[in-house]
Parts: structure tokens; C-alpha cells; sequence
């Protein structure tokens, strides 16, 4: 009788609540929840180590050659020498008290790939491979990188010395603080979230396979497998139970709705990560690319800028009835191996087709181009002997053409 | 520069218009569809107009092309001016009610999704943009193969005519061309070897996809369910890196998915449109990669599956539908191959037989569909949507899909256990191949 009442009542008041109405109720509060569970982490204290490189008592050491400019902001590092690092040594770190580090540095590339090395009783000295990586954030401005420590291997007991090692692109970068973290959940979050969406560029082997991040060296790979099973054993299940004794149409639905969720879940995680990646990706183009030379793109983007000067130089200088042999070698710094050698030398030179299509015996129209080759290696192992020079890009790649020749010696 | 770009991709659409104008006399396709389809098919007109022009030594192909092409537009124009007109003067209003603002409240919690939608498909549409035109090229076999093809005929053609015939010679493989021959008609109307803006047609392929993607699901199910599934068929990272970075392999899926859409389409609707539609993206992947006429076999077994066991055909009305494949084919296919035999080449497409590695094979499909993560769980979400809907796929036009994707995988293994050398790079090909069939997989899901 009473629920007769009810239902006159709702009736009468002419105002159902909408399902639409109800999802958003439900979807406020939930927001509301989470919002105030957020703020709370945010706020909870932690225990931190602090290196401050405004402090005029605090010790740090620097690659050689490296020019140091002080200002209020922090201390601006530029490349000076072969490489560019700063080292902090000396200072003891406990690994298992800390599992968070907050670098707060500004590069003016963004989202270039930067690395710290640590020295621990498991990782004696500084090893590239037992670095953590990060990118830089966006470019010209102090950001907050969170590094999350916790699961590295080696970042256990007494950390004796730090090392900030940037990319070979970056030519400068200023740095403000390096804080060592007991992490409350939230800067423990954060850390994790900057982990799993950290931007990378594209590799050349990124055409052939493209891991999500949370496939590759993740203790979520552990679980991902038995994951995949039970959930493709499952739905099997539900199939062949279908087929066999027609199921219920909303067991059917019950068994969408349980499968859609925990796909979607997975699913909507890697994408949020995806469009993190691609908004960072737009920021680091038009910061990297946009207002520059067609010639300084392709510098930028093969790996190296000179060699891209070098071969547009072989270009204006070989004539087209040219034969052209390649001494560029297969394995050179910063680049995959026969990359530049097998595609790019081919690619910015414009066709050489006199000399037809098998390689003839060296005469007056063959040229040779040697770049980081000393020794002008040709691609069979053996020197090239009796060559003198014809063109001197620099010290490392120069245009050389067989000696017997009547060339002038330029 | 950027003008000769923009007359390129004018040119290459109007010659798609005229393709499609012929084409749809029933006139079947809507207005986003036919542009995208006018776009895509422009490209194996003007591809197939270009390689003439350079096969037969005419002067100056790209400057006597676009003349061709220009003439052709300037007649279209004429005869459409109405059509035209009235497509334009549709356009404002659309984009004003567009742009009308609908407060927000509890009855329109499902348009803010839509909008979400929307604005997610715009972000990963936007990347591939910012990402394709930002950089030159630099991929392996792009700037190795596909584009450097392309750069070497505009630099012959511009600098030393006579010794394109030594060009050919020198390309050194059979691979179809029609990647190279864009770029290197864009290079030539661009009148310079510009790689970062002649890239610019793989994003508008992408573009074309996502159009004809949404068209086909808008035709049989809401707007709701269209966008939600073209977002789900733009969240695959690997998806959306491969339309960014020049390799051939995205146009054959491009062409290849469009042409299965359209088998689907016509075996829903009957309408013949999409039976040429599906004939012709068929036969144009025999132009873009050697994997083309493996698939344009599938589409011929699709053909003997769907028409020749279908009994309310006559015979004769089966035999006019085979020799529609087979004549789109050997019209479109036939000149590329005729040509490539000519050459001194010699070819990679040699049978050998892989069965003891059969079971190997499968455990490598294995980790690369599932395990190694390039997919995510997009395998797993097609298993099990197929199986909790089998019921559904007892309708025709789904059973189509199916068996065009299951004959997929039928090609896929056989090119890898009845090729010579294939298998050998299973580690490197794999993933790209099966590419080809991810967006009539998301199809046949947003069936289910």
C-alpha cells in the first residue's frame, strides 16, 4: 500500500529523475570524493633530502669545459667540453628511506631525454644502464620532473654520488633543486604517472613493433598475462556455455557489461597515457622544429646535423656523371647502426646514374666520401689507397677522388 | 612551394571527383564519403597518369599532367557549378548550427560526451598533423625506399631525362610505386624535393579513413556509436605512429580496408557503387606494396564466396560481377606488373615451403598479437567481442566481414609459410601486415 503511495506521489510531481540526471549526480559525487581524497594526500607531510643549488655552501662538481652562470632563478650549465654533466659527490643518500626524487630544472628543448645516475652499493659507479630516465618537461621554464625510485633494482642502501647527464642535443640547462623524497601517495602517484607517460622519440624500430610502455620491464607485465588468460578463458567459457544451452539474454549482457569494463579499463588507461604522449609530442615538434631550415630538420631528426651539412656539401660539389663511392661507416656515435650509411647517403644525394648500375673501376669520375672514416674504410673492410683530396668539408669529412686522376688538388 | 602543394592535392581530388561522379550514377555516396573517396581514388588516377606520362617519355610529365588535370577540373567545375554551389551554401548553415551553445545539464551529460569524443578524436588527429608535417623524413624505408623513389624521379625528370630509363634500371626491387609517384608529383609541382610537406598525403589518407570509418558505422547505427568506434579505431598508438612517418604499409591499409568497407557495403546494400568501389581499392593495392595482390586474391575469393554461391544471382549476372573484379584489376594492376617484369630486377616473390615452421610460426603470432604489447589488449577485445556475439555474425553483411578477416589471416600465414624468404623477416614485417586488417576489425566489432 505504501509503495503504491510512492509511486503515486512521483507520478504527480510531474519530475522523474532522468537515468541522464542520475549518472551525473552520481558522477559529481564521486568527482567531489575524489577530488577531497586528493587534496588530502597532497597535503599529508614527508620527510625529504634537499640539495639546493642556490646555496652557497653546497658542493657540486661539473664536466670539463662547462660555463657556469649564477642567477636568482638557479645556475645555468652550458656545454663547454665534449660532454655535459653535473655530479654531486659525497653526499649520502639513504635509497630505502627515499624512494622519490623531484628535479627541478628548465631546458630549452621539451621533453628531452635526461638521465641520473646514481652510485649505491649495487651500482658502484655511474652506469648508463642503471640510469633512471626522464624527459625534461616543456621547454624554458623550471619544471618539476618526479622520478619514481621505488622499484629500481639498484636504488638500495647509501647513494654516495648523483649524476644529471642530458641528452647530447641539450647545449644548456638551468637547474634549481634536486629533493630526495619520503613521497606521500600523491607525489608517489605523480611519480608513477610521469614514469608511465614519459615521452621518448620515436625510434627507427618504432615502425616495426610499438610496446605500451606498461609491456615493457613493468611489474604490470607480470600480471598482464594471467590477466589476458582469465579474461579470454572466461569469455570462452561464456561462449560455449551460449552455444551450448542458450543462455539467458541478460546473463549475455551481464557477461558484455563484466567484459567491457575491465577491457575499457585497461584500455582507457593506455590511452590516457597515448594522449599525454601526443600532446607532449606536438609541444616538443613545434618547440624542436617549427621556424627552422628544411636542412636543420633533417640535422635534427637523422642525429646528426653535420653529417646532413656534409652530405648537402657532397651534393653541390660532385658533378651528376659521377660515380660516388661511400665511406661513410656503418657504426657512428648517436645513430642506429648502417642508418646514415645505408638510407641517408642515398637519400639527400640526388641520383649519380652515369656510371650505370654495377660499381665500375675507380677512373676520373669516381669520387669518394668519407665522414668519421680516418682510415677510409670502404664497405669491404680495406682501405682506399691512392686517393688525394678534392674537397675538405672539415677535419672528419672530406670528398677524396683516386690519385692517377688529372683532378686538380683542391 | 606551398601553392604547387595545394595544386597537387586540388588536382588529385578533382581527378577523384570525376572518378567518382562516373562511378556513382545512382548516387549513393554522401557528401564527407564521396570526399574522401574522390581524394583516395584521385591518387591511383593521378598515379597511374604520372607513370604513363614518365613510361612513355612524354616532356615535362608533372607541368603536362597537371595541364590534363587542370583542364579536366576547369570542365568539371562547369558542369557541376550547381551542385557545387549548393554544397558550399550547405556548409555555412551546418557550421553555424554546430556552433549554437546548448547549456549543460543532466539531459545533455550524453552530448558533453560526445563532445569528449570529439575532442579526443581531435587531439589524436591533431598529432599525426603537428607530427607528419613538423619533420622530414627519416624512417628507415621511407627515406630508404618509398620517398628517396620519389625525390630520384623528380631530380631525373627535372635534371636528366634521358637516362630515366638507367633510374628505373637502378631502383633494384619490384616494389610497387604509387608512394614514390606521389611524392615525387608533389616534388615536382612543390618545384622543389620537399619531404616534410609532400608527407602531408599520409595524414589525409588517414583523414579519408577516419571519414569513410564513421560513414559506415553512422549508416547503420546513431552518431553516438559512429564516433565512439572512430575513436577506438584512433586510439591504437601503433595505428596512428604508422600514418606519420611515410611507410607504404599505411596506404595499403588505407586502400585495402576501404575496399573490404565497401564489399561490406555493397553486400549490405546491393547497390552497385560499392561493388566498383570495393573492385578498385582492391585492385589499387596491387600499386602500393607486393602484399597488394595477395589481398586483391582475397578480394577475388570474397567475390567467389559472396556472388558465385549467392543462388538468387544468375549466371550471368555472376560472371558480369568476376569480370568487373577481374577488369579493375588488370586495368589498374596489370600496367605496374608489366612494367616491373620488363626491368632487370628480378623478384623476391619466390614459393617455398615453411610447414615444419608452422607451429613456430603461431607461437611468434602469439607474442606479437599479445604479448609484446604494440596491440595493447586490442586482440584480446575483437576475441572476445566475436565470441559474445557469434550469434550476430550468422547476418550476411557481418558474416562478410568476418570471412574477409579470417581470409585475412589465411593470406597472412600463407605468406609467411609459402614464401621463400618472408618468414626471415617475420620480426620486422609482421606488425605491419596486420595492420592492414585493424580497421575492418574495429568495423566488424562496432557490428557486434
Amino acid at each position: 500500500m505504501a509503495k503504491q503511495k510512492k509511486i503515486k506521489i512521483k507520478a504527480q510531481s510531474g519530475h522523474p529523475v532522468s537515468p541522464d540526471k542520475k549518472i551525473f549526480y552520481w558522477f559529481s559525487v564521486l568527482l567531489f570524493a575524489a577530488g577531497l581524497i586528493g587534496l588530502c594526500l597532497a597535503f599529508s607531510p614527508e620527510e625529504e633530502k634537499v640539495f639546493d643549488f642556490s646555496r652557497p655552501d653546497f658542493r657540486w662538481e661539473v664536466s670539463a669545459g662547462t660555463k657556469i652562470l649564477n642567477s636568482a632563478a638557479g645556475i645555468t650549465f652550458s656545454k663547454g667540453g665534449p660532454q655535459l654533466y653535473v655530479v654531486i659527490p659525497g653526499n649520502y643518500v639513504d635509497a630505502d628511506n627515499f624512494d622519490v626524487c623531484d628535479i627541478e630544472l628548465a631546458t630549452p628543448i621539451a621533453y628531452e631525454d635526461i638521465q641520473l645516475l646514481f652510485v649505491s652499493p649495487y651500482n658502484p659507479e655511474f652506469k648508463l644502464e642503471n640510469g633512471v630516465n626522464f624527459d625534461s618537461g616543456p621547454a624554458r621554464r623550471f619544471n618539476h620532473d618526479w622520478l619514481n625510485l621505488r622499484h629500481h633494482p639498484a636504488w638500495q642502501g647509501a647513494v654516495t654520488g648523483i649524476l644529471l647527464l642530458p641528452s647530447d642535443k641539450i647545449q644548456s640547462f638551468s637547474l634549481k633543486k634536486i629533493r630526495f623524497v619520503r613521497a606521500n601517495l600523491w607525489h608517489r602517484c605523480l611519480a608513477v604517472w610521469r614514469d608511465f607517460t614519459r615521452f621518448y622519440d620515436p625510434k627507427l624500430g618504432t615502425c616495426f613493433s610499438m610496446a605500451s610502455p606498461l609491456f615493457i620491464n613493468s611489474s604490470f607485465n607480470g600480471f598482464f598475462v594471467p590477466f589476458l588468460w582469465i579474461l579470454t578463458a572466461s569469455v570462452l567459457l561464456v561462449a560455449i556455455v551460449d552455444f551450448a544451452f542458450k543462455l539467458d539474454p541478460r546473463v549475455r549482457t551481464f557477461a558484455w557489461v563484466v567484459f567491457l569494463v575491465l577491457a575499457g579499463s585497461v584500455w582507457g588507461l593506455l590511452d590516457l597515457r597515448n594522449n599525454q604522449f601526443y600532446l607532449k609530442g606536438m609541444g616538443r615538434d613545434i618547440n624542436l622544429y617549427w621556424g627552422k631550415s628544411l636542412s636543420e630538420k633533417r640535422g635534427i631528426v637523422v642525429g646528426d646535423p653535420e653529417f646532413v651539412r656534409f652530405m648537402e656539401f657532397c651534393d653541390q660539389n660532385i658533378p651528376l656523371d659521377a660515380n660516388v663511392i661511400n665511406g661513410v661507416p656503418v657504426n657512428l656515435p648517436g645513430t642506429p647502426a648502417n642508418y646514415l650509411s645505408a638510407t641517408q647517403v642515398g637519400y639527400i644525394l640526388r641520383p649519380r646514374l652515369a656510371a650505370g648500375l654495377k660499381a665500375a673501376a675507380p677512373d676520373e669520375k669516381t669520387y669518394y666520401i668519407f665522414y668519421k672514416n680516418p682510415e677510409h674504410k670502404l664497405a669491404d673492410g680495406k682501405s682506399a689507397i691512392n686517393l688525394k683530396m678534392f674537397k675538405v668539408f672539415n677535419a672528419e669529412a672530406s670528398i677524396l677522388v683516386p690519385a692517377k686522376t688529372g683532378k686538380d688538388l683542391k | 612551394m606551398l601553392f604547387g602543394l595545394c595544386l597537387g592535392l586540388f588536382l588529385i581530388f578533382v581527378l577523384g571527383w570525376g572518378i567518382v561522379w562516373l562511378l556513382d550514377r545512382a548516387r549513393v555516396l554522401r557528401g564527407m564519403e564521396k570526399l574522401a573517396i574522390s581524394f583516395l581514388l584521385g591518387q591511383i588516377g593521378t598515379t597511374l597518369l604520372f607513370f604513363g606520362f614518365l613510361v612513355f617519355r612524354l616532356p615535362q610529365p608533372a607541368f603536362g599532367e597537371a595541364l590534363l588535370l587542370g583542364t579536366l577540373s576547369l570542365l568539371i567545375i562547369f558542369f557541376e557549378r550547381k551542385n557545387i554551389l549548393a554544397g558550399i551554401l550547405r556548409i555555412v548553415p551546418a557550421i553555424k548550427q554546430g556552433l549554437v551553445w546548448r547549456p549543460f545539464n543532466g539531459a545533455t551529460f550524453k552530448r558533453w560526451l560526445l563532445v569528449i569524443l570529439l575532442l579526443l578524436i581531435g587531439l589524436k588527429l591533431a598529432y599525426a598533423l603537428v607530427e607528419t608535417g613538423s619533420k622530414p623524413e627519416y624512417a628507415w624505408d621511407a627515406s630508404g625506399n618509398w620517398t628517396a623513389c620519389g625525390k630520384g624521379l623528380y631530380y631525373v625528370t627535372l635534371e636528366q631525362p634521358s637516362r630515366l630509363p638507367q633510374f628505373w634500371a637502378s631502383q633494384g626491387n619490384n616494389y610497387p610505386k604509387h608512394v614514390s609517384l606521389m611524392h615525387g608529383w608533389l616534388f615536382s609541382l612543390m618545384q622543389q624535393a620537399n619531404d616534410q610537406w609532400s608527407k602531408i598525403f599520409f595524414w589525409l589518407n588517414l583523414l579519408c579513413l577516419v571519414m569513410i570509418f564513421y560513414q559506415t558505422v553512422s549508416a547503420t547505427g546513431t552518431r553516438w556509436r559512429a564516433l565512439f568506434f572512430t575513436y577506438f579505431l584512433l586510439s591504437g598508438p601503433y595505428f596512428i605512429y604508422m600514418s606519420t612517418i611515410g611507410y607504404a604499409d599505411f596506404t595499403l591499409m588505407v586502400y585495402f580496408s576501404v575496399g573490404i568497407v565497401y564489399f561490406y557495403q555493397w553486400v549490405r546494400t546491393k547497390q552497385e557503387t560499392y561493388f566498383y568501389l570495393f573492385s578498385l581499392f582492391l585492385a589499387a593495392t596491387t600499386w602500393i606494396k607486393l602484399e597488394g595482390k595477395p589481398y586483391a586474391v582475397l578480394g577475388m575469393i570474397l567475390v567467389g564466396l559472396f556472388v558465385w554461391l549467392d543462388k538468387s544471382y544468375a549466371l550471368k549476372a555472376k560472371c558480369i560481377k568476376t569480370a568487373q573484379y577481374i577488369g579493375a584489376g588488370l586495368i589498374i594492376g596489370l600496367p605496374w606488373q608489366c612494367f616491373a617484369l620488363a626491368q632487370p630486377w628480378g623478384s623476391r616473390e619466390r614459393l617455398a615451403l615453411h610447414l615444419p615452421q608452422a607451429l613456430e610460426l603461431l607461437r611468434l603470432i602469439y607474442g606479437k598479437m599479445f604479448i609484446e604489447g604494440t596491440w595493447g589488449i586490442f586482440w584480446i577485445i575483437a576475441i572476445a567481442g566475436v565470441l559474445l556475439s557469434w550469434r550476430k555474425i550468422k547476418r550476411r553483411e557481418i558474416l562478410a566481414l568476418a570471412v574477409a578477416v579470417l581470409l585475412f589471416f589465411a593470406v597472412l600465414l600463407s605468406i609467411f609459410l609459402f614464401t621463400e624468404d618472408a618468414l626471415g623477416w617475420f620480426e620486422v614485417s609482421f606488425n605491419r601486415i596486420l595492420l592492414s586488417v585493424y580497421p575492418v576489425v574495429v568495423l566488424l566489432l562496432s557490428l557486434l
